[in-house]
């Protein structure tokens, strides 16, 4: 597993570091001490894991997350205030406490296989192996709205929606805003499992339970959610070439 | 300090009591000589009664006040109650008054004319109005005083507790990154990593006696700080430079503790270390006048959206200066034109003084 250290202290880089030699499967390929440069390392290195101080100087660990396109496993380490991430809805991250005890990184790791392999696991029953471009249903992103965060896994978003200069996230009943375009968002994600239904929505294709007809030859769209799209007559042609593949 | 009656409460009542209605009896007879009407036997003995039945009959009204807990009623329920009550006294009064005067006395038989009765009732109950008047108004300018006693001890107490409060806020943040540093210190460089662990205690037991003090000499917190800045040397490393310099004479100076700590501390937190390079604190002290002037610079920059952030540290540290000098004492921090941030404490020499009573303080620890 290749991982990257963040830490603006050059000695609590090395601690972990050094805490990290009794795991040889775990490959320290980079450290850094600000997000601009771990931002470069993390896009350039594509590590498994990052373990990611949270308090950094000009920009904070969550801002470092927020501006990735690739987000990997992430272990926060930090000296004292939890209560940063306590702002997590899921529990599907987890921290360390400087400093860092030798039990409590074993367990953190050791939950962190298990999660590896999980996801390999479901990865080849749906027989999703082919490598496409842009984010795919297996792929995670980070979103923080004010004081909340989480960890989403596209495929339980159902859709995106334009709200002005921010897009809403539908997902497991929250619709966080985040500062994104929708037109942005829709190049990064992959156009496999994603579809640009009109101006408003992006649906994520494998959500959709029902599509009937609807004025001028489109389409009505209603969701998994029961979230009800309508999408116009261009695009329902391409949505239809789409599904009857 | 509750002021103590120099006569029990019931020594008191009694006396009151007998002086009181004595002196009605006086007038009664002062009164009545004035008008030339004849001193006999007769009239000696009208007095003495209405001396005894007077005391008697009020003492009676107040076991019923004390029974009935009146004193506790608002005064919207209380008239009422006063009125009737000394409407009773009255006619129980003008009852065993007449029998006593006319039958006894007199030998005569006794003849109640309603009028009369109504008439001579209203003229007595005015005497238990009049005594109730006095009697509830004692007690009301007691509780007040009482009351007023019990604020002034209560804002002592809560400007005792407050600065208190206000006193010792370490950064859990940095004992935490300074534990982890020295973690790593203990592998690269032993005999660093045991004078870091020095320095962390001498901080941690500072903390801990100073916020028991409210004013410690300048010299000690200045040990405090130098302790404190190694330390986060000892974590920044080459991105913190550190300048002193301090007039000798000032190191007597008495100054609230930690209030310099906290400004170095706010100096590195919220500038040096947002800074990628890294930057400059320099500290200096000197006299000027009486007062103490101290100076933090450091590199950074106050952002006006920072300030929330900013806020608790110095708002604490001003209140703090606010309680212990009154406005003789002040604390400005601003940016300067060279991208530095620039904190100016003045300290007077003296503290305003605090009465507390102590026994209450006690209490509350």
């Amino acid at each position: 597993m290749k991982a990257i250290i963040i830490d603006d202290e050059r000695l609590a880089r090395k601690e972990l570091a050094s805490l990290l030699t009794d795991y040889p499967d775990i490959e320290v390929v980079a450290e850094s001490h600000n997000a601009d440069h771990a931002k470069v390392k993390i896009e350039s290195l594509q590590p498994d894991l990052v373990f990611l101080d949270i308090q950094m100087p000009v920009k904070t660990g969550f801002e470092l997350l927020e501006e990735l396109s690739f987000i990997p496993h992430v272990i926060f380490t930090t000296a004292y205030d939890e209560y940063a991430l306590k702002a997590f809805e899921v529990n599907a991250f987890d921290y360390l406490l400087k400093p860092i005890e030798k039990e409590r990184l074993k367990e953190s790791l050791e939950k962190l296989k298990q999660r590896v392999k999980d996801d390999e696991a479901s990865d080849k029953s749906e027989a999703k192996i082919e490598n496409t471009s842009g984010l795919s249903l297996e792929d995670q992103i980070f979103v923080k709205d004010g004081e909340k965060c989480w960890f989403v896994k596209l495929d339980k978003v159902s859709a995106f929606e334009s709200e002005g200069n921010y897009v809403r996230i539908h997902f497991e009943g929250n619709k966080p805003l985040i500062l994104k375009s929708l037109n942005n968002l829709e190049q990064r994600l992959s156009e496999k499992y994603f579809f640009r239904a009109n101006r408003k929505f992006i649906i994520n294709l494998s959500w959709i339970e029902n599509m009937e007809s609807w004025f001028n030859g489109g389409l009505r769209v209603t969701l998994k959610n029961e979230m009800q799209v309508e999408i116009s007559r261009r695009q329902a042609a391409k949505l239809k070439e789409k599904m009857s593949l | 300090m509750i002021t103590q009656f120099p006569m029990s409460k019931e020594r008191l009542y009694w006396t009151s009591q007998f002086i009181g209605w004595f002196i009605y009896v006086l007038l009664m007879w002062i009164l009545n000589r004035l008008d030339g009407k004849l001193m006999n036997f007769y009239f000696y003995g009208n007095l003495v009664t209405t001396f005894v039945l007077g005391v008697l009959i009020s003492h009676g009204y107040r076991e019923l006040i004390i029974k009935l807990n009146w004193l506790r009623l608002k005064i919207i329920l209380l008239i009422p109650r006063v009125i009737l009550a000394s409407a009773v006294c009255g006619l129980i009064y003008f009852f065993i008054h007449s029998l006593i005067s006319e039958v006894i006395i007199s030998g005569s038989r006794p003849n109640f004319k309603p009028l009369e009765v109504l008439q001579t009732t209203l003229n007595l109950s005015v005497n238990f109005v009049m005594w109730s008047l006095l009697y509830f108004l004692f007690h009301f300018i007691q509780n007040y005083r009482k009351e007023e006693i019990k604020n002034l001890q209560w804002q002592a107490l809560s400007t005792e507790v407050e600065l208190n409060k206000l006193k010792s806020q370490l950064n859990p943040h940095f004992i935490f990154n300074s534990m982890n540093s020295i973690r790593a210190l203990v592998d690269e460089n032993p005999s660093k990593s045991k004078d870091s662990i020095t320095q962390l205690s001498n901080i941690l037991r500072s903390s801990l006696l100073m916020g028991r003090k409210k004013v410690i000499s300048f010299s000690e917190e200045i040990q405090l700080v130098r302790d404190y800045l190694s330390l986060e040397k000892t974590r920044f490393e080459e991105r913190l430079k550190i300048n002193f310099k301090i007039d000798e004479r000032v190191y007597n100076h008495k100054i609230p503790p930690m209030i310099l700590q906290t400004l170095v501390e706010n100096g590195i937190k919220h500038g040096i270390s947002k800074l990628e390079e890294g930057g400059t604190l320099s500290i200096c002290a000197e006299n000027r006048g009486s007062d103490l002037y101290i100076s933090i610079e450091n590199s950074g920059k106050i952002l006006e959206s920072g300030k929330e952030e900013k806020g608790f540290g110095l708002l604490n540290s001003r209140q703090r200066l606010k309680l212990l000098y009154s406005d003789r004492g002040s604390l400005t921090i601003k940016n300067t034109d060279h991208n530095s941030v620039l904190a100016e404490l003045i300290i007077p020499e003296e503290t305003r003084v605090f009465k507390i009573n102590t026994d209450l303080t006690n209490k509350f620890k």
